[in-house]
């Protein structure tokens, strides 16, 4: 369902004269299918976000490209309704000018979906939220509840794939957990197809199938989760050898 | 957001008196006691009475239905002048702000090129080749004008395309145009409202100063800066002809001031209570009362 081909992606380096450029994506290339859940683990710094701002279409690679259903990203026809994201600082996610119920509206509208107020209600409980919140705006919210919203914005016109960007890094832990829980019902309930980038290998173990370790702009490894203890390369098992356990 | 900002008593107080005054200068033929230009010789320099409220000036015309008549050149031509630059600027710093690169580029130095004239010399240049009157020192002004308003309005835009919430909209398929008005436009329109009253005392100001300088509205007809300026003739013998067309600038001035701060207030979301603290509040008030009766 997604294919990235090969991206490849520079900024230049600060300063006036320097015409030297820093390679943020090398050679990236994988594949999704439908109802999959992958995760990319990386450190910060690795490039794990670019990479996402690349597959929503937000952003050009220098070369490569990224197909959905065999469209390109870049082309907005092929995202309609069909892509959203979950970011990670929840604080700048939803327009300060917005109530809840506006956020929700935005994707629904764009899709030109027949929607009532029963509809945001819906969504709302969804996620676990009373219908009250509905009118609130962003900064009467709290981390939690405005993830949640964002989450319930994210899957109101059902689509089929959902970029996670640190989605839940920012929330409590025991938040956390119920924020991946219901990323799984809503992924069993709709199909969804989710790509989690992490820099948490737990809680990418605990959602993903499949995982991808990034360094440097560059796929280390995949791997299965029923082989994550079968990590060949030396970083891979440095990474997973790093989790605290308590 | 309309609403948002009619509620706010202090938005409402000035928007009265600005529309009151808008008013006035387009009915200033009706309401005004006299002739604007009507000369009697007999009252010359003659102090307030009860047919001339604020008295006559040098040529024995009425001072107050000079005021009056002023406010169209004074007021409205200068709010619509702002209008203008406003929306030109705005609209190029959306398109610098968020495309960035090749076209934020030309963009801005086009903006570097207008702004490294300095703006009084070009004025004094440009109404010397087109000529003197109001309606070439407007469009001189606007002309001039733009390219500081299109750069602080970029900053503003960038501040706001890179939030999450913009990134959000691009990544489900929202064309410019719809980010544009829908997204953008209302995260910087606080701060071009409040930049743009503010700016509105000193463009008043300086349309008047250039009327002072006799570049701008042509005697004998009435504007602001230009009675000021014949005031100055007799100062020595008569300062308190001085008193009223200052004390209407300054008025004025104060006025927009006023709403700008009021609008930046109202238009703060953090500032304005949604419904569930109103109710919040309500039902705190009165849990009060009933603890008070018990």
């Amino acid at each position: 369902m997604l294919e990235v081909k090969e991206i490849r992606k520079t900024y230049r380096k600060p300063g006036l004269m320097t015409t030297k450029r820093k390679l943020v994506l090398d050679n990236v290339s994988f594949d999704m299918s439908k109802g999959e859940c992958l995760g990319i683990i990386g450190e910060s710094g690795s490039g794990k976000s670019t990479l996402g701002r690349m597959i929503l279409g937000v952003e050009k690679p220098d070369s490569g490209c990224v197909l959905f259903k065999g469209n390109d990203v870049q082309k907005k026809s092929a995202r309609k309704g069909m892509v959203s994201a979950v970011f990670q600082d929840y604080t700048s996610s939803i327009s300060p000018s917005r109530t809840v119920s506006q956020a929700i509206e935005e994707p629904l509208k764009l899709v030109g979906a027949d929607y009532d107020e029963r509809v945001i209600y819906d969504l709302l409980d969804r996620v676990g939220l009373e219908s009250k919140i509905a009118g609130r705006y962003q900064h009467e919210l709290s981390g939690g509840q405005a993830q949640r919203v964002c989450i319930a914005r994210a899957v109101a016109t059902k689509p089929e794939f959902i970029l996670l960007d640190e989605a839940i890094s920012s929330l409590d832990v025991s938040i956390q957990v119920q924020v991946l829980d219901l990323l799984k019902e809503l992924k069993e309930e709709m199909s969804i197809s989710y790509l989690f980038i992490t820099h948490d290998i737990q809680a990418a173990a605990y959602i993903c199938n499949r995982l991808i370790i990034f360094k440097e702009g560059r796929i280390v490894e995949k791997t299965d989760i029923s082989d994550i203890g079968k990590v060949n390369d030396e970083y891979s098992k440095k990474l997973f050898n790093s989790v605290i356990t308590v | 957001m309309l609403k948002k900002v009619l509620k706010h008593p202090g938005v409402l107080v000035c928007l009265i008196i600005i529309v009151a005054l808008v008013v006035l200068g387009f009915i200033a033929p009706l309401v005004a006691p006299h002739d604007p230009l009507e000369v009697q010789a007999n009252l010359k320099y003659a102090p307030p009475s009860p047919g001339y409220p604020v008295g006559n000036d040098y040529l024995g015309r009425d001072v107050f239905s000079r005021l009056l008549y002023g406010i169209r050149p004074s007021l409205l031509w200068v709010l619509l002048a702002m209008i203008t630059i406003n929306v030109i600027a705005l609209g190029l710093a959306m398109l610098a702000g968020y495309r960035r690169r090749g076209t934020d580029e030309v963009i801005m130095r086009i903006c570097d090129i207008m702004l490294s004239f300095p703006s009084e010399i070009m004025v004094l240049a440009i109404v010397g080749i087109i000529g003197v009157g109001l309606r070439n020192i407007l469009i001189v002004i606007v002309l001039l004008g733009w390219p500081w308003y299109t750069r602080v309005y970029r900053s503003a835009v960038m501040k706001y395309s890179d939030k999450n919430y913009v990134i959000y909209s691009r990544s489900i398929g929202n064309s410019m145009g719809n980010i544009m008005l829908k997204e953008l436009l209302p995260a910087v329109l606080p701060e071009v409202a409040v930049i743009a009253a503010g700016n509105i005392a000193s463009l008043i100001m300086s349309i008047s100063s250039y009327s002072f300088l006799g570049l701008g509205i042509q005697a004998p007809e009435p504007e602001w800066g230009a009675m000021l300026n014949q005031a100055k003739e007799s100062l020595a013998l008569n300062p308190q002809q001085m008193i009223a067309p200052a004390a209407v600038i300054v008025g004025v001035c104060i006025l927009f001031s006023l709403f700008a701060d009021n609008l930046r207030n109202a238009l703060d979301v953090k500032h304005v209570k949604s419904g569930w603290r109103r109710k919040l509040a309500r039902y705190k008030k009165q849990k009060r009362k009933e603890a008070e009766v018990k």
